[in-house]
């Protein structure tokens, strides 16, 4: 009786430990209920992420529910990343995923996990609705796309006009100068820039300004592809400005995240910070007191890129599974396409799609001055180095950077350990 | 007399520091989680200057924590069961069995004392989205269980080489088979060490990361720690004062387990450690 | 073969699942890292056979050592917090008679608290801007030279990650040793006490040793504690700034799911185990070696004293 008794609790067990493994995610047709799978990066109840949603139940309910999409979120990028790796490694890719055109997606559409974006745009007669830059940007270097832009942001370096006031200090217009007003800041015993260390590419951003100032993206491009050493001239120009600036950041800038930077700056406890317009919602209040006010990367004699020219981004694309993008896959995408743009600029946000601002919603000041300002870009944009690097040099990049701003390291260690990871990857 | 009084003060004021320390953490986390968020960032450590419950409402509006709690709650629940079913027979075994292979044996689950949990996390990480496991409880609960098991059969072991071979004797003497003799005698006898057992790994893997960092990516799958990062917003900007009223939230529970338990835990601990 | 049953049959009903469930959980584990350390795969296309490449590159790799030392220095720190502060509180609450256990319940709060929170706690309290709370209290004191932004200061870092977890579980353990100490027999103090034993003497000389067994419980969980020590790293500083405050375990982390090293990340993995190994295996040697030469002190003891009469 026992006996039964103790084999009966052991099945029972292993029973329960066996019912919790069902859970799996992955393309199902419930029923006739097609169910698509989104595995995003966007934040949760964001802009975009509320925008899709409502489009998709929007979808959903035209198609009497025969239609869904899930949505499956991690905001966190990094954490972001590494699960999409183990995904597809496990063979488990959802239907639409969220990255950039990095070398690893690359390597997703190399094994043809990917649907050419640029060849459905062009045949559905939807590329030309695109902001040219949008597209351009989630090109690979080859100028294929397999990423479609769900965002559009322009990056610039915010500033605290009573502090540039009461030091007598103006926008800078070059590099030197903005150098200068960073020394006269800190002179005064104001902590000039305040910048998030913690997740690294902020300042990996200030590594690439002077390149891009001095060969549009093509310094970056070779570097990322072993034809160019980060000890050339304009890999030390990098360097060097990375070294000039660091001093200039808030103490500790390494440990900081994002959120308190952003806190220092609207605290008034820093005078610069550098973001883009997805924060201007953050901006709003103090930007319509006329606290403060934003200009764009400074530039110098000669540069190659124009001073209407810099850091313009579509952020992360989104890419489709080829082996589940059918015809309902399809006609979803040229409904969010068609949709997409007038109901996310009403969530005050500049759309990839071109879209004339609607006149049933109030837009701010701002929202108005940033969107003129996307819309007298120049040709060529900044575009941030982590979409071009292999992951492992950019974290071996990104981990010392933070010890070359710092002080803590010299160029010549910096330069070494760039190259031998780049160097590492190209040999494969 | 007076010197036996000043010692006492100094026992105090230490006793009293580090309790300070001790508590300030759950303190600070409260007040962070009342606090509007440029104030957070800017001054951590000052007294909220007007407390506001807006991280809660929007918290419990959006509602998904709790759907995190009560796959939390599943997880702890089904590996605690397994690792106290588990341990407590095998230890039994070990211990009160004459066969020449349960030192061996033992030894060997004490090895596994050693291993670092991280090691398994690229091979079980294959083996599940081979199986399409990811995503799953069992995902988390089989690695849990696992790592858990050494110390918990070595605290069972312990606490039945103090049971009388005497007892199990005139057990055997009565008629009484092996497993009658477990279930009504044995197992009960060690109820402290149980508790001891589950409460100190309920909280483990209650606050566990490191695997469901790495196993989960589904919403409906997270567990509490992952889904803390909800609050992260585009490029990384973290929403701290609602991360944080999230925290408030989701420690209640370990919170009121151990609080409830206490007793028990300390009485556990002191026959399953001690007189092992 | 100490026990008394001989059911062969009931013995392997109550070993088997566990035995099994351990096998599988922790052993097919370790035999599969040490197959994938022999594999070079980034997670797409089929696995490649590379023989002992992985082990060369680990080490040529400076960040290996560097990640090895750290995780020596960070085992150091949070076991000596662990368990000397866990001993010494628990020793001054065994002198108090009131609220013992209310203050007891409140210093294992810690252990409670979410990972995430703690690490965003101590960046705060680490921070120069805005002005944590630890470049405060120094300033308060007049020694605002010694303020320092503790999570990039290369010298400070590595300190810095391990002091949370070593503070997070002190109380677990204080608890653990407060329950050992008080169910000594208060007669065998009382008897050193009339033997003119002071408090200290009382302390070290009988209570001390005789929760020895304790000891090396609290040390070996606080050292395989410490050595499953990952988040807080990860979260804090993710290895950095540059690698200076790598472990080991971040580091594997790093390059299996962050670079897609798979075949590398299980080479680190297999060292980890090595490492774990040595260092539980030196705490044994040191205690079994003052056990045996006290049994042999004690062995001699006696026969001498049979000698005489």
């Amino acid at each position: 009786m026992r006996k039964k008794l103790i084999s009966a609790a052991l099945a029972l067990t292993f029973a329960m430990s066996a019912l919790t493994a069902g859970n799996v995610t992955a393309y199902a047709d419930d029923g006739d209920v097609t169910t698509v799978t989104w595995y995003a990066s966007r934040p949760v109840d964001g802009a975009i992420d509320k925008t899709m949603r409502e489009i998709a139940q929007q979808y959903s309910d035209e198609h009497d529910g025969k239609w869904k999409m899930e949505v499956i979120t991690e905001a966190d990028r990094p954490s972001y990343l590494s699960k999409l790796r183990t995904l597809v490694a496990g063979g488990n890719m959802p239907d639409i995923i969220d990255i950039d055109a990095t070398p690893y997606c690359q390597e997703l559409v190399d094994a043809g996990l990917l649907v050419d974006v640029k060849k459905f745009l062009q045949d559905e007669n939807l590329y030309d609705s695109y902001q040219p830059t949008a597209l351009k940007y989630q090109e690979f270097t080859n100028g294929t796309m397999y990423t479609l832009p769900l965002e559009y942001h322009v990056e610039m370096i915010w500033y605290n006009k009573k502090i540039f006031a009461d030091n007598n200090l103006e926008v800078p217009k070059t590099m030197d100068e903005w150098l200068d007003v960073c020394a006269k800041l800190k002179d005064a015993g104001i902590t000039p820039i305040a910048v998030d260390g913690v997740d690294r590419w902020p300042v990996l951003r200030y590594l690439a300004f002077m390149p891009f100032r001095e060969s549009g993206n093509d310094y970056i491009i070779n570097l990322s592809e072993g034809k160019a050493s980060m000890g050339d001239d304009i890999g030390k120009k990098a360097i060097d400005f990375m070294q000039k600036i660091g001093p200039y950041f808030q103490d500790g800038f390494g440990a900081t995240d994002y959120a308190t930077a952003q806190a220092m700056f609207l605290d008034g406890q820093a005078a610069m910070y550098y973001i883009g317009d997805w924060e201007i919602a953050a901006m709003q209040d103090e930007y319509q007191n006329g606290d403060i006010g934003y200009f764009y990367l400074p530039t110098y004699d000669g540069a190659k890129t124009a001073a209407n020219e810099f850091c313009v981004n579509s952020g992360i694309g989104m890419a489709f599974n080829s082996e589940t993008f059918d015809d309902k896959t399809k006609d979803f995408i040229k409904y969010v396409i068609a949709n997409y743009g007038k109901l996310y600029a009403e969530k005050d946000q500049m759309s990839p799609i071109k879209t004339e601002l609607s006149t049933d919603h109030e837009y701010s000041d701002l929202y108005k001055s940033v969107y003129n300002d996307m819309n007298n870009t120049g040709e060529n944009f900044l575009k941030p180095w982590d979409c071009y690097l292999d992951s492992n040099s950019c974290q071996v990049m990104e981990d010392n950077l933070l010890l070359l701003a710092a002080g803590d390291q010299g160029p010549d260690e910096f330069i070494n350990l760039v190259d031998s990871a780049i160097a590492d990857y190209t040999n494969q | 007399m007076k010197m036996k009084k000043k010692v006492s003060i100094i026992f105090w004021i230490l006793i009293i520091l580090f309790l300070a320390i001790q508590i300030y953490p759950v303190i600070w986390l409260f007040m962070a989680s009342v606090k509007p968020s440029t104030e957070l960032a800017v001054a951590p450590f000052a007294l909220p200057k007007k407390a506001t419950f807006d991280n809660y409402l929007s918290i419990f509006r959006e509602g998904s924590i709790f759907r995190y709690m009560l796959n939390s709650l599943k997880i702890t629940v089904i590996s605690v069961l397994l690792i106290v079913f588990l341990s407590s027979t095998a230890g039994f075994a070990l211990s009160k069995f004459k066969f020449r292979a349960a030192h061996p044996i033992y030894r060997f689950f004490t090895f596994g004392i050693m291993i670092p949990v991280q090691i398994t996390l690229i091979p079980l990480f294959c083996f599940y989205s081979k199986m399409h496991l990811l995503n799953s409880a069992f995902s988390l609960i089989l690695p849990q269980v696992g790592f858990a098991l050494p110390l918990s059969v070595m605290m069972f072991y312990s606490f039945y080489d103090f049971v009388p071979n005497e007892l199990i004797e005139a057990a055997i003497m009565d008629g009484c088979s092996t497993y009658k003799m477990f279930t009504s005698i044995v197992f009960p006898l060690a109820k402290n060490t149980v508790i001891t057992v589950a409460s100190m790994q309920s909280i483990f893997i209650w606050n566990d990361f490191i695997f469901g960092n790495t196993f989960i990516s589904d919403n409906k799958a997270k567990t509490v720690a992952l889904g803390l990062r909800d609050y992260v917003g585009a490029f990384g900007n973290v929403n701290w004062g609602m991360t944080f009223a999230a925290i408030a939230v989701t420690i209640l529970p370990p919170m009121i387990l151990y609080f409830a338990l206490n007793k028990y835990v300390t009485a556990g601990m002191t026959l399953g450690s001690v007189k092992g | 073969m100490k026990g008394v049953i001989r059911d062969k049959k009931a013995f392997l009903v109550f070993l088997l699942p566990c035995l099994l469930f351990y096998l599988f959980s922790v052993f097919y584990p370790i035999e599969e890292s040490i197959r994938l350390s022999f594999m070079k795969w980034g997670g797409l296309g089929a696995k490649k056979f590379v023989g002992f490449q992985n082990y060369i590159k680990l080490f040529q790799d400076k960040v290996f050592y560097t990640a090895f030392f750290n995780n020596l220095i960070y085992l150091a720190i949070v076991v000596c917090m662990q368990v000397l502060i866990g001993l010494l509180f628990a020793v001054l609450l065994t002198y108090i008679r009131r609220g013992a256990t209310l203050i007891k319940t409140l210093y294992y709060v810690p252990c409670i608290i979410t990972t995430v929170a703690v690490t965003q706690m101590f960046r705060s309290m680490y921070a120069v801007q805005p002005e944590g709370i630890i470049n405060q209290v120094l300033k308060a004191f007049g020694l605002g030279r010694f303020a320092t932004s503790w999570l990039t200061n290369t010298k400070t870092v590595l300190a810095c990650v391990s002091i949370p977890e070593g503070w997070r579980y002190s109380g677990l353990y204080m608890v653990i040793f407060y329950a050992a100490l008080i169910s000594v027999d208060p007669e065998i103090c009382e008897a050193a006490r009339v033997d003119g034993a002071n408090a200290w003497q009382t302390l070290f000389r009988v209570k001390i040793p005789m929760i020895k067994e304790v000891l090396l419980l609290v040390l070996t969980m606080a050292l395989t504690g410490a050595l499953r020590g990952f988040d807080i790293p990860y979260i804090l500083t993710n290895g950095g700034p540059g690698n200076v405050s790598e472990l080991m375990s971040t580091y594997m982390y790093k390059k299996a799911f962050g670079s897609n090293q798979f075949g590398y990340g299980s080479a680190i993995a297999v060292f980890i185990i090595v490492e774990s190994m040595l260092v539980v295996a030196i705490l044994n040697r040191i205690f079994t070696s003052k056990d045996e030469i006290e049994e042999k002190k004690s062995l001699r003891r006696t026969r001498r004293s049979k000698a005489r009469s």
